[in-house]
C-alpha cells in the first residue's frame, strides 16, 4: 500500500510481525493517554477500517488469509513515518457488509491497560502472593494460608497436606485484620489446637523452615502455650516446641524418648510480641553431628529478632507434622499463613528489606508499608504478568502506606495517583506504563511549534474556562488522615466573583491516596490546588498537521504522554505572555490516506516548572526560574516605552542587585519579569531601599502598553515547590 | 514558626525568609545555658527545677542531648540529678561523674527515670551526662532537676555556665 507517510498495519503471528495482506487502503484513528486534563489514563486505542474487496481480511473467512491465523487479541502494530505508533492487541474484529456489496472488516486494537481493566478479581495478598510465588516452588513444602472468611467451615491450601482441628473448641476464621495478609484466623479458646500433615517430602538440604504471621493478644498468651510443635522423623529429636513460657519470652524446648534434649534459644522479646503482629519462623539445619537452631521474628516496627543455639550431638530427621496450640493452650492468638520450607534461607520475598535506602524497612512482611510507588506498580505488575515501564526513576517516587486488598487495577491506579503521575499504555510495546509525578518536572520540550508557522490546524485555540480549576481540595488517606487546600485570595481563588475579582467560587475535589504518613497530606493537598488554579488559559486539544508540516515528523514521532510541548508566536488575544509551555497528556492520530495529524491533549507545563538549586558560578540552567514575590509593584506610572522602571516592595522583599543574577550568559538566560502582560528583561538592579531602580528591555513578548503605579511585578517563571 | 512552604506553592521571597530563620534554628536545636548560679534548698533531698535548663522536645522527636553541669557542694550533701518530663518520653544516657569520694565514675544505662548521684568535692566540679531522648505522645518541656544527695545545711549549687544542648536528630 502506497501512502505519504508510509502508513502501515501489521499483525504479529506465526512468531514476526506479517503486513495486513490483500489491503488496499486503511483508515486509521488513534488514541493514547488521558482524554483530558484531571482524568486517568485510558488504553490505548486503535480504530482501523481495512479494505479489501470481498472480506479477505476478516478473520471469520475460511478462504481469507487470516484464517486461523489472527483473530482476539492478536498483536497489532500500525507504523507511520517510519515511526511505530501503537502496539495494540486487535480485541474486536467486525466485518461489514456495504450495500453496494463490497466487504470490508473494522478492527479495534486495545492496549494492555484494556485487559488490566477487566481485570474484577482481588490481588493476592502480600503473604499469599510470596510463598506461593514460582520463586519458592523448589523450597516450598506445605502452605496453609488461612485466609479464609468469617464463618468458613473448612481450611484450603494451594498445596499438598492436611490440617485438622483438635479438642472441643474453635478457631474463628477472618477474626483479624493484617497488614499482610488479607485476614488472620484466630484460636477462640484454650482448648483447642491444630494438627498439621506435611506431604511426604525429600529433605535434600538437611534444612527446615517453619514459620507463620501470628497476633498475639493485648494481654499476652498464656504460660507454658506450645505455639508450635514440629515432629520429625529419621533421627532422633522426636519434637521440638517452640514454648510461650510467659511474659514475652520464647524458647525451644526439643524432646527425645518423652524426656527433654534441651531448651534453646530461649528469646525475651518483651515489648516485640504482645499486642503485635510478626512473622516468626523457626530454623533447623543438620551441622554434622549437631543441630542449629534459630527462632527469628520480623514484624512491623523491625527486621529481624533472632535468637540461636545449637542442639548438641544429634540427628534431627524430616519434619513430618507440625502441631499448633497445644499445651497450656493458644486462646487469643491470631495467625495466618502457615509456611514450611526445605531451605532455612527460603521464603526472603517475604522477609528481606527490598528498599534500597536503609533508612527504611521495606518487606513483604509488613504489607510492603512505605514501598515506594514506583516500585510498587512494577511489583504488582510483575506478580500479574503484566509487562510494565516506569519512565522516571521508581526510587523517585512518593512512599506509600500498606498494600491495601484491591483489584490491580485499583491498587495501580493508587500508586500513579499517590504519586501524582499517571498510567497509560506503552506506545511501542505490549506494556503498561506509570509516568512518575517527577519525571513530569522542569522537562525540556519533546516539540516546539509555532502558532505562525502553519503546523497547526485551525481552531487550535487555547480555552480560558473552569473546567480545570480545582480551589478547594481534600486529600484522603488511606485508613489516615486528612488535609485540606483552599485559595482565598489570588487568581481563580474560592471567593464570590460578585466580591471579589480573583474569585471564581468554591469548585472542590478529593484525591484519596495511600502516602506512608499524615505528614505529607498538606503537601500534596497544596500541590492539586496549585494545578488546580494555574492562571492560564487550557490547550485542551493542540492539533499538529504534520502533512503540511513535515518538519516536526522526527520530533512528532518521539513524544510520549506527559511529554513537554512548546508554542510561540502566540497571537496577543491568546493572554500567555507570547508562547506557551504544555504537557501533552494525551492525543488522538488521524491517519487517513495520505494525511497524518495529532491532536495533542494538553495540561499547562507552569507546576511543573520546580525550583533548581543554582551554583555560585553561574553554570546550573535554572530555566529562568526565579523566585518570585507577591509584594512588588511598579512604583511610578511608565509608558510604553521607558527602559527604567522604579520598583516598590514591602514586607521586607528587596530584589537582587547582583548583576550575575541577569547575566544571560549565566544560570541559562536572563531574569524576565513580567508586569501588566509586559514581559520585560532586565539589564540592572540598583539600590537597595524599599524603591529600587531596574532597567529593562521592553516588550520581549510583542505587547506595548505603559503600566500604572501599583501594576504588580513578578518574575516570568516562578520556581515552585515540588511533591 | 512560621507556615510551611508546601509543595506546588511558589517559592517566594516573603516567604523564604522567615522559613531559612526557622530552617536554621531547628538546625542548630537547643543550647541553654545557666546564666547565673542557683542554689538548691539547703537541708533538702527534694528535687527542684534547675532554672534554664528546661528544653522542649516534640511528639516522638528524636534528639542527642550533652548536659554540662558545673556545681559546688560539700563533701556531706553531695548532689543528686533527675528529670521530670513529658508522657512517654524515653532517654537513654550516660555520665562522666566524680563519685562521693571524688573519683572518676562513668554510669552508663540511665535512662528518664534514673537518679544520677554525683559527689561533692567542697569545690567546684563538673559533670557532663549524654545520651538520646526520644519523644512521647506529647509534646512538652523535659527539665533538669537537682538535690541534695544528703541532707545537710550547707549550701549546694548549681553553677553559672552549665549547659543543656538537645540536638534534633528527627
Amino acid at each position: 500500500m502506497a501512502d505519504a507517510h508510509g502508513t502501515a498495519v501489521d499483525l504479529h503471528y506465526g512468531g514476526d510481525w506479517e503486513p495486513v495482506p490483500a489491503l488496499h487502503s486503511t483508515r486509521i484513528s488513534i488514541t493514547v493517554g488521558s482524554p483530558g486534563e484531571g482524568q486517568d489514563g485510558q488504553p490505548n486505542r486503535a480504530d482501523v477500517e481495512l479494505r479489501s474487496t470481498n472480506h479477505e481480511l476478516s478473520p471469520l473467512n475460511p478462504t481469507g488469509p487470516l484464517w486461523g491465523l489472527a483473530g482476539r487479541n492478536t498483536p497489532v502494530r500500525i507504523t507511520a513515518d517510519g515511526s511505530t505508533r501503537v502496539v495494540l492487541e486487535s480485541s474486536v474484529w467486525n466485518p461489514t457488509q456495504s450495500m453496494g456489496g463490497h466487504g470490508r472488516t473494522a478492527m479495534t486494537g486495545g492496549g494492555v491497560l484494556r485487559r488490566v481493566q477487566l481485570g474484577k478479581s482481588p490481588t493476592n495478598s502480600p503473604a499469599y502472593q510470596a510463598f506461593t510465588a514460582p520463586v519458592n516452588d523448589p523450597e516450598r513444602v506445605a502452605y496453609w494460608p488461612f485466609e479464609e472468611q468469617a464463618g468458613a467451615t473448612g481450611v484450603s491450601s494451594p498445596y499438598p497436606g492436611s490440617v485438622e482441628l483438635g479438642g472441643p473448641g474453635s478457631i474463628e476464621f477472618g477474626a483479624l485484620t493484617s497488614t499482610a495478609s488479607a485476614r488472620l484466623a484466630k484460636f477462640a479458646s484454650f482448648d483447642t489446637f491444630l494438627t498439621f500433615t506435611l506431604p511426604d517430602w525429600t529433605d535434600t538440604l538437611g534444612q527446615h523452615f517453619a514459620g507463620s504471621l501470628l497476633r498475639f493478644p493485648a494481654a499476652g498468651l498464656a504460660a507454658n502455650c506450645v505455639i508450635w510443635r514440629f515432629y520429625f522423623v529419621g533421627g532422633n529429636v522426636d519434637y521440638v516446641d517452640l514454648l510461650h513460657s510467659g511474659g514475652e519470652v520464647l524458647s525451644l524446648v526439643a524432646y527425645h524418648g518423652g524426656a527433654v534434649l534441651d531448651t534453646l534459644a530461649a528469646a525475651d522479646w518483651t515489648g516485640f510480641v504482645d499486642d503485635r503482629e510478626v512473622f516468626l519462623f523457626c530454623t533447623f539445619e543438620q551441622d554434622g553431628a549437631d543441630v542449629n537452631v534459630r527462632v527469628r521474628s520480623t514484624g512491623s516496627t523491625y527486621w529481624l529478632l533472632q535468637s540461636s543455639d545449637t542442639l548438641t550431638g544429634r540427628t534431627l530427621g524430616r519434619m513430618y507434622k507440625i502441631v499448633m496450640g497445644t499445651g497450656a493452650g493458644a486462646d487469643g492468638l491470631g495467625f495466618g499463613h502457615l509456611i514450611v520450607g526445605g531451605n532455612r534461607d527460603a521464603f526472603g520475598n517475604f522477609i528481606d528489606d527490598n528498599d534500597s535506602d536503609p533508612d527504611y524497612l521495606v518487606t513483604g512482611a509488613r504489607g510492603y508499608d512505605r514501598e515506594r510507588a514506583g516500585r510498587r506498580f512494577l511489583r504488582l505488575c510483575a506478580e500479574g504478568g503484566i509487562p510494565a515501564v516506569v519512565v522516571g526513576d521508581p526510587d523517585d517516587t512518593q512512599r506509600m502506606g500498606p498494600q491495601p486488598p484491591g483489584t490491580r487495577i485499583e491498587l495501580l491506579r493508587e500508586c500513579v495517583v499517590t504519586d501524582a503521575g499517571f498510567m497509560h499504555d506503552e506506545l511501542d510495546d505490549r506494556a503498561v506504563v506509570m509516568r512518575t509525578g517527577r519525571s513530569l518536572y522542569n522537562q525540556d520540550a519533546v516539540l516546539e511549534l509555532s502558532y505562525t508557522g502553519s503546523q497547526l490546524v485551525p481552531g487550535s485555540a487555547p480555552r480560558m474556562d473552569d473546567q480545570a480549576t480545582r480551589n478547594d481540595v481534600l486529600v484522603r488517606r488511606r485508613n489516615g488522615g486528612t488535609a485540606r487546600a483552599r485559595k482565598t485570595t489570588g487568581p481563580l481563588n474560592v471567593n464570590d466573583p460578585l466580591d471579589d475579582p480573583d474569585g471564581v467560587g468554591p469548585i472542590d475535589t478529593a484525591v484519596d491516596v495511600n502516602t506512608d504518613t499524615d505528614a505529607v497530606l498538606a503537601d500534596h493537598a497544596s500541590w492539586h490546588l496549585a494545578r488546580g488554579t494555574i492562571d492560564e488559559p487550557r490547550w485542551p486539544a493542540v492539533t499538529v498537521d504534520l502533512t503540511r508540516a513535515p518538519a516536526l515528523i522526527p520530533d512528532a514521532n518521539t513524544i510520549r504522554p506527559g511529554d513537554r510541548i512548546t508554542i510561540t508566536d502566540l497571537p496577543i488575544g491568546f493572554g500567555v505572555l507570547g508562547d506557551t509551555a504544555q504537557l501533552a497528556i494525551g492525543w488522538t492520530e488521524n491517519l487517513p490516506p495520505n494525511r497524518r495529524t495529532m491532536a495533542l491533549v494538553c495540561v499547562p507545563a507552569s507546576p511543573y516548572e520546580v525550583g533548581i538549586m543554582g551554583a555560585a558560578d553561574g553554570s546550573v540552567n535554572l530555566r529562568g526560574q526565579a523566585v518570585d514575590t507577591d509584594l512588588s509593584t511598579v512604583d511610578t506610572t511608565i509608558n510604553s516605552t521607558t527602559t527604567t522602571m522604579l520598583v516598590t516592595s514591602t514586607g521586607g522583599v528587596r530584589w537582587t542587585t547582583d548583576p550575575d543574577h541577569w547575566n544571560p550568559a549565566l544560570n541559562g538566560g536572563p531574569l524576565q519579569l513580567a508586569v501588566g502582560g509586559e514581559v520585560m528583561t532586565v539589564t540592572a538592579i540598583a539600590g537597595t531601599g524599599a524603591t529600587q531602580t531596574f532597567t529593562v528591555t521592553r516588550s520581549v513578548n510583542g505587547v506595548v502598553k505603559g503600566h500604572a503605579a501599583g501594576t504588580p511585578v513578578h518574575v516570568r517563571y516562578p520556581a515552585r515547590v515540588g511533591l | 514558626m512560621t507556615a510551611p512552604i508546601l509543595a506546588g506553592a511558589r517559592l517566594l521571597a516573603e516567604d523564604l525568609g522567615p522559613w531559612a530563620t526557622d530552617i536554621l534554628a531547628a538546625l542548630k536545636g537547643q543550647v541553654l545555658v545557666k546564666t547565673s548560679d542557683q542554689t538548691l534548698t539547703p537541708s533538702s533531698t527534694t528535687m527542684q527545677d534547675v532554672a534554664a535548663l528546661q528544653a522542649t522536645i516534640g511528639i516522638s522527636k528524636v534528639s542527642a542531648f550533652v548536659l554540662g553541669l558545673h556545681y559546688n557542694s560539700n563533701t556531706t550533701a553531695d548532689l543528686k540529678i533527675g528529670w521530670t518530663f513529658p508522657t512517654g518520653l524515653t532517654m537513654k544516657w550516660y555520665a562522666h561523674r566524680a563519685d562521693t569520694a571524688g573519683a572518676l565514675l562513668v554510669p552508663g544505662g540511665l535512662i528518664q527515670t534514673s537518679v544520677l548521684t554525683i559527689g561533692g568535692l567542697a569545690a567546684d566540679g563538673f559533670a557532663l551526662c549524654a545520651g538520646r531522648i526520644t519523644g512521647g505522645s506529647v509534646a512538652g518541656l523535659l527539665k533538669l532537676q537537682a538535690a541534695q544527695n544528703t541532707s545537710n545545711a550547707s549550701d549546694t549549687k548549681i553553677l553559672d555556665g552549665s549547659f543543656l544542648a538537645v540536638l534534633n536528630a528527627s
